[in-house]
């Protein structure tokens, strides 16, 4: 019995050792790391009008690879405007960047300086939430308008700041696309299976507390762990439940895997979802994924010229892969310019910071991750793409 | 003049800082009985390892066997280059495979020898008459038999395997007299078979009766030898080791 | 439900049972627990995605390719990692195979890389409809591939020579090397075949796990369960063992919670060892070491 206690002794000890070790493969992010620099990269005029951009993300540490993407994709979007001549034809954009190393306390110092001392119109910033919960009490004290195009916390546009905006998604944002879409479709009744993980167990409360609103009853839900690899049991008892179609809420892996077994289990039902947006999906998933509908608020399958164009200079540019997080960080330059553009033509003052933030609060940009307004809280309202896949390729539907 | 077959020089023997055996010489020929004696921790067990090659032997020692003639150096060898060549085993305790049946025990005595398969039937039949109760209990598990079927079965795989050479490790212990007696009988019937026989045992008396020459182990040493008549005879070694046997 | 259930719990019971055959094979031989077993399973599997999809193979050459590979890394690892550490003690034993077994996890990610990747089924994956129950002929065939190889594996160690005397080697090696056996290569070549049977089962799993680096955490964990829960040493104990896990993980999991699935198969563990510590079919207590 002693060598017994041993031997489980040992596996408890791997077992623990496993359940370490095997938390590390399922993030979909696939970037590799650049060298950015810190330093502003502008061309000033001699008009003394230049519009100055401050931008706060990780540009070192082990967020880099994330807050490159913020770094370079607002440098493209603000490259782009200079040499058009600057906003409006005439005023160019001086950005300055702060590396916030992704730390908060850091985050809140970089925006000072940003704010106290280069004196910049508008921060861009930052990429984790943590950060931006921190440093986004700065820009609110100096009324300096500020956008966050990364942090999906939804404490941050909670907390009463008028002065922060969000430009991605979060995950009300992606339920509401998907609910709306399955009432599109004329679903009421949905089986759900999501992630026991904090990102799907997150996205799981909000369906589960919105579907009322359209018309929809969860008639059961399904909770997975990642790295599982026999769906039998959940499938069998979603479909039990008889509902109208399959929500789910994961990473493309168990993704393909699920769909592989509903095909051989022959459960037949549309599969709407989250999560699961990547290249791999088709890849490990093979037929069995055709058909489901994904929501997202990029993808690099838009036919859209101005989206294909962006791809492909970012790829020259940078010769990295991105996320969702680079367009609507370009976007969110644009957005900016639009809105000083606006305030030209009423013959406001935008170099108040108050009255650039009215104008950015009445945005109605299309760029290209759609059509981004803002509710009274900052938050983006935005119709987000469901992408389907057809014949092993991301196709947008257009179904709004 | 009987050909030597196995002929042991300055034989050396460690396990690990103990020397087990000091330089050991011993000659074995062909058709003898020999029978070894010495109380616990002589050496006995030791030897006999050594000559299987699962001892490690010093500098200076020598095995030699006779294989087809010549005499072949066994240290160096590894146990299942040597047993091949002609020497059987009969355990101390036995040795059997308690879960397996009397008869797959006695068909690991025919694994290592290429010989044809009538030979192989004719040694089975062979053991079968000298050993009828291992013929009624052929296909019981080896563990449901008692010590003295125990010992047969072990001498039996032995015999199986054909040898020229047949060692025995203390086959007496742990045995009642009656088959004690039994046991002893069979290893005179090996040696009418042509086998010659080197026995190791406690039960001094019965060894040295059939015994035709013997030696005395004591301590790694060997301290005497004669014929089995002489050492019979020799009153100290009586009195030394007639009270410690079995 | 039910009935539907115990099928899929017997295909995933199936591959269970053949690794806790690989398992239970080396225990017995070496008195120890080789915990790179999963792993070696794992870049069994590897190897054969690599011959197929790099050297463009059909998968029905890969496979005997990659369970060759496989024993032959089996071997390697017998003779370049255990030998050296030379049976010495069971703790050392047990960290060496961890060592092994963190060598070739991220080696196989270096090499493979950290997502997971398609595997090609050799059976068909349209489901079959059978008196109203769907299953697959890939499940059919996995069960039927796998008992045959621990069918085919019972024959070798009852009926062919050298099977015997590996057996026999296990079992009682002092013994064995008297009777002339080669015991060190009886140990050998337990290595090289429990490892090609660790690749078996990792082509017939991959098709529905993905070959991914860390395929042997959960199976792995598993196949040490059904090894001791069927009576660790005993060939036809991983067979029930690895059946009635798989069979009591998907019961499990449909009526009392799929989330803890994997958590089922170590429950029965316990409660079995509770009552009958040496495994369900082993009559005597095992005395190694």
């Amino acid at each position: 019995m002693k060598k017994l206690t041993a031997l489980l002794l040992a596996l408890a000890m791997v077992l623990s050792l496993a359940a370490c070790g095997s938390s590390s493969s399922t993030s979909d992010a696939d970037t590799s790391t650049t060298t950015t620099s810190e330093t502003s990269d502008s061309t000033t005029t001699s008009s003394s009008d230049t519009f100055k951009i401050g931008l706060v993300c990780p540009l070192s540490g082990s967020s880099a690879v994330s807050g490159a993407i913020l770094q370079n994709a607002v440098q493209m979007a603000v490259d782009e405007i200079n040499e058009e001549g600057g906003i409006n034809g005439s005023i160019q954009i001086e950005l300055i960047s702060a590396d916030d190393e992704a730390v908060p306390a850091t985050s809140v110092t970089a925006v000072q300086k940003l704010v106290e001392q280069d004196k910049v119109n508008v921060v861009i910033g930052s990429q984790p939430s943590s950060c931006t919960l921190a440093n986004m009490e700065i820009t609110e004290a100096a009324h300096i308008p500020q956008i966050t195009p990364a942090s999906s916390n939804v404490s941050i546009t909670e907390s009463g700041n008028d002065y922060i905006y969000r430009m991605t998604s979060t995950d009300t944002t992606n339920a509401k696309t998907l609910l709306k879409y399955a009432q599109s479709l004329g679903y009421t009744k949905i089986a759900m299976c999501y992630e026991s993980s904090d990102f799907g167990t997150g996205g799981y409360n909000i369906v589960a507390g919105l579907v009322e609103e359209y018309g929809i009853e969860m008639v059961d839900s399904e909770v997975y762990n990642s790295g599982d690899t026999d769906f039998s049991v959940i499938l069998g008892k979603m479909d039990a439940a008889q509902p109208d179609c399959f929500f789910m809420w994961g990473y493309h892996t168990e993704c393909a895997a699920i769909m592989t077994q509903m095909q051989q289990y022959g459960y037949d039902y549309q599969m709407i979802g989250y999560g699961m947006n990547s290249p791999e999906l088709v890849t490990l998933g093979g037929d069995a994924v055709e058909g489901i509908c994904i929501c997202t608020s990029f993808d690099a399958a838009d036919p859209d010229p101005d989206v294909q164009e962006f791809d492909t200079k970012y790829q020259e540019l940078y010769g990295t892969s991105y996320d969702q997080n680079g367009p609507q960080s370009y976007d969110a330059v644009y957005l900016i310019a639009d809105a000083v553009e606006r305030a030209i033509a009423d013959g406001a003052d935008w170099s108040s910071g108050e009255v650039l933030n009215e104008y950015i609060a009445s945005a109605e940009y299309t760029g290209l991750t759609g059509t981004t307004t803002f509710d009274e809280n900052g938050e983006m309202v935005k119709d987000l793409m469901i992408i389907t896949v057809k014949d092993g390729i991301h196709e947008i539907i257009d179904w709004q | 003049m009987a050909d030597t077959i196995l002929k042991v020089e300055n034989l050396v023997s460690t396990y690990g800082p103990i020397t087990a055996l000091k330089g050991i010489n011993l000659e074995v020929k062909e058709g003898e009985i020999v029978s070894l004696l010495g109380s616990n921790g002589a050496g006995k067990s030791t030897l006999m390892k050594s000559i299987l090659g699962m001892v490690t032997i010093g500098e200076g020692s020598s095995i030699q066997y006779n294989h087809d003639g010549q005499m072949v150096e066994l240290i160096g060898k590894k146990s299942h280059q040597i047993i091949p060549l002609g020497i059987a085993i009969v355990p101390e305790g036995r040795g059997v495979f308690i879960n397996k049946s009397v008869e797959e025990n006695l068909e690991v005595g025919t694994f290592f020898r290429k010989r044809p398969a009538a030979r192989d039937k004719e040694l089975l039949d062979t053991v079968y008459q000298t050993f009828p109760r291992l013929k009624e209990r052929r296909k019981q598990l080896a563990g449901t038999l008692s010590g003295g079927e125990q010992q047969m079965l072990a001498l039996g795989r032995a015999m199986m395997a054909d040898p020229r050479l047949m060692m025995l490790d203390e086959p007496s212990m742990g045995l009642a007299p009656l088959m004690v007696a039994e046991v002893f009988n069979v290893i005179k019937n090996v040696r009418e078979m042509g086998i010659t026989v080197l026995l190791v045992e406690q039960n001094a008396k019965q060894a040295l009766k059939i015994a035709d020459r013997g030696y005395v182990l004591t301590t790694g040493e060997v301290t005497q030898t004669g014929t089995g008549k002489e050492l019979l005879a020799d009153e100290s070694l009586v009195a030394a080791y007639l009270g410690a046997k079995k | 439900m039910l009935v539907q259930q115990i099928l899929n719990g017997l295909t995933n019971g199936s591959l269970y049972a053949l690794m806790a055959v690989g398992v239970t094979m080396v225990y017995k031989s070496l008195g120890m627990l080789n915990f790179a077993h999963g792993d070696v399973m794992m870049i069994g599997t590897f190897i054969c995605l690599t011959l197929i999809n790099v050297g463009g193979l059909n998968v029905l050459v890969a496979i005997p390719l990659a369970v060759v590979c496989s024993a032959a890394l089996g071997f390697c690892l017998e003779r370049l990692v255990l030998r050296r550490v030379e049976f010495s003690s069971f703790v050392n034993l047990l960290i060496a195979t961890v060592g092994v077994s963190y060598v070739l996890r991220n080696g196989a990610m270096v090499l493979f890389g950290t997502n997971p990747q398609k595997f090609p089924s050799i059976f068909s994956t349209t489901p079959l409809d059978i008196f109203g129950f769907k299953i697959t002929p890939q499940s059919i065939g996995t069960i039927c591939v796998s008992l045959a190889l621990i069918i085919a594996l019972h024959f070798f160690f009852t009926k062919v020579k050298i099977g015997k005397c590996m057996e026999l080697a296990s079992s009682n090696p002092e013994s064995a090397t008297m009777m002339g056996i080669n015991v060190s290569l009886m140990r050998f070549m337990t290595f090289g075949i429990s490892a090609g049977l660790a690749c078996c089962a990792g082509v017939l799993i991959a098709p529905y796990t993905y070959a991914r680096a860390d395929m042997s955490a959960t199976i792995g964990l598993k196949a040490f369960a059904a090894a001791i829960l069927g009576g660790i040493g005993n060939l036809w104990g991983a067979l029930l063992g690895g059946l009635i896990l798989g069979v009591v993980e998907a019961l499990g999991a449909t009526y009392i919670s799929s989330a803890y699935r994997d958590a089922f198969s170590f429950i029965v563990l316990f409660i079995v060892l509770f009552v009958k510590p040496t495994g369900l079919l082993n009559r005597k207590i095992e005395n190694k070491l």
